[in-house]
């Protein structure tokens, strides 16, 4: 079963589509979450997946806005996909039923 | 940026991957990061790649069943290469004659390349054992290698109550180059493929329980100094089996899990 940060990076990837690299990834990221999130946590997680066989990353081009520094880039694999479709499934079976409204803490309707 | 910070961020991100390096490096300069904001994230990511790590039960096993395996001859052995040539020379000096230990002076000199040749095999293992089992970046891994043979010693001679700066200061100096092997194997100079590393590692096991369990050539010393005669011992491969299990760790590691290796530029 993904964490929570590993399915998001998940979905932020598969959101950008081709051409996902770090960058895009953090700022694809931050916009679905309205957090702000480190190259550290982002890397580490990157890594992680990798080891798990979940997604795959090679060097992409460099770029002068890059200062000539190549961009790693980031596809989901098959297993990757799966993963992330069983973790929505199961997010989404715990939520049926659930209302989750502001409301005190303690107080049941 | 100014040359000085850019320098900083150099040896900074030097601990990383090569390929990290370069995408973490241009991701700082594609998102416009200050030098603060470059040195927090490669900090950050620095300090979340160790944390990793040691999370990680192969890596304390790894550390526990093949590093400190081969340093504990290697400490010993170091102290003992160290201390006979200093013998030497300290009763030469003080009394202008050769120091008797008992043994003839080419079984000694043959004892002494012994005690290196071992050295250099044990602690070249265990820096390249460390290596491969922990991916630090190359200077805080030679770093932390460095302390830790230094800690060594410093322990093993302080332990026989010598004064520290008669004995252990120039002990530490003259035994810095019996941790170059240490640190060669430690940096990314040489690399081995799996096969040859597992073939060194089960070398290394079998030498060190040969010569602590057989007393190996200190055996042979005593053996010489008793006119021959051997003192009744149990058999090698009885006193050998606890610690070829004691390398069974070491080398499920090096069949199943032996981290990718990161590489440095």
């Amino acid at each position: 079963m993904l964490g929570e940060f590993e399915y998001l990076l998940l979905a932020a990837i598969e959101r950008v589509g081709d051409g996902a690299y770090g960058v895009s990834v953090l700022q694809e990221l931050q916009n679905i979450t309205g957090r702000t999130y480190s190259l550290g946590a982002l890397y580490t997680t990157l890594n992680r997946l990798e080891s798990k066989s979940l997604i795959t990353t090679w060097m992409g081009e460099a770029t002068p806005q890059r200062g000539g520094r190549a961009k790693r880039m980031v596809q989901l694999t098959a297993a990757g996909v799966r993963a992330a479709s069983e973790f929505h499934d199961a997010v989404t079976r715990a939520s049926r039923g659930v209302r989750w409204t502001k409301r005190a803490v303690g107080q049941h309707s | 940026m100014s040359r000085a910070s850019q320098r900083l961020l150099k040896v900074l991100a030097a601990n990383l991957s090569p390929e990290e390096r370069e995408s973490v490096c241009g991701d700082l300069r594609e998102m416009r990061y200050g030098l603060l904001g470059s040195l927090r994230e490669i900090t950050g990511l620095l300090i979340r790649q160790e944390i990793q790590t040691w999370l990680r039960w192969q890596s304390w096993l790894g550390i526990i069943g093949i590093v400190a395996f081969l340093l504990i001859p290697a400490r010993k052995l170091g102290q003992l290469a160290v201390m006979a040539p200093m013998q030497y020379i300290g009763v030469y000096l003080k009394y202008e004659v050769l120091y008797q230990s008992g043994l003839s002076f080419e079984l000694e000199a043959i004892q002494w390349l012994c005690q290196i040749v071992a050295l250099g095999l044990f602690s070249w293992s265990a820096g390249m054992a460390f290596r491969r089992i922990v991916p630090t970046g190359p200077r805080l891994r030679l770093l932390a290698l460095w302390a830790i043979g230094i800690g060594l010693i410093t322990f093993q001679i302080h332990r026989h109550g010598a004064p520290f700066w008669v004995s252990i200061v120039p002990i530490l100096i003259f035994s810095a180059p019996l941790f170059l092997p240490m640190l060669w194997g430690a940096s990314n100079r040489l690399s081995l493929s799996r096969t040859g590393s597992i073939a060194l590692l089960a070398a290394s096991a079998g030498a060190v329980a040969l010569l602590t369990w057989t007393s190996g050539w200190w055996q042979a010393s005593i053996v010489e100094m008793n006119g021959g005669f051997r003192p009744a011992l149990i058999p090698w491969y009885a006193r050998s089996w606890p610690w070829l299990l004691a390398a069974l760790p070491a080398a499920y590691i090096s069949l199943t899990d032996f981290r990718r290796e990161r590489g440095t530029a």
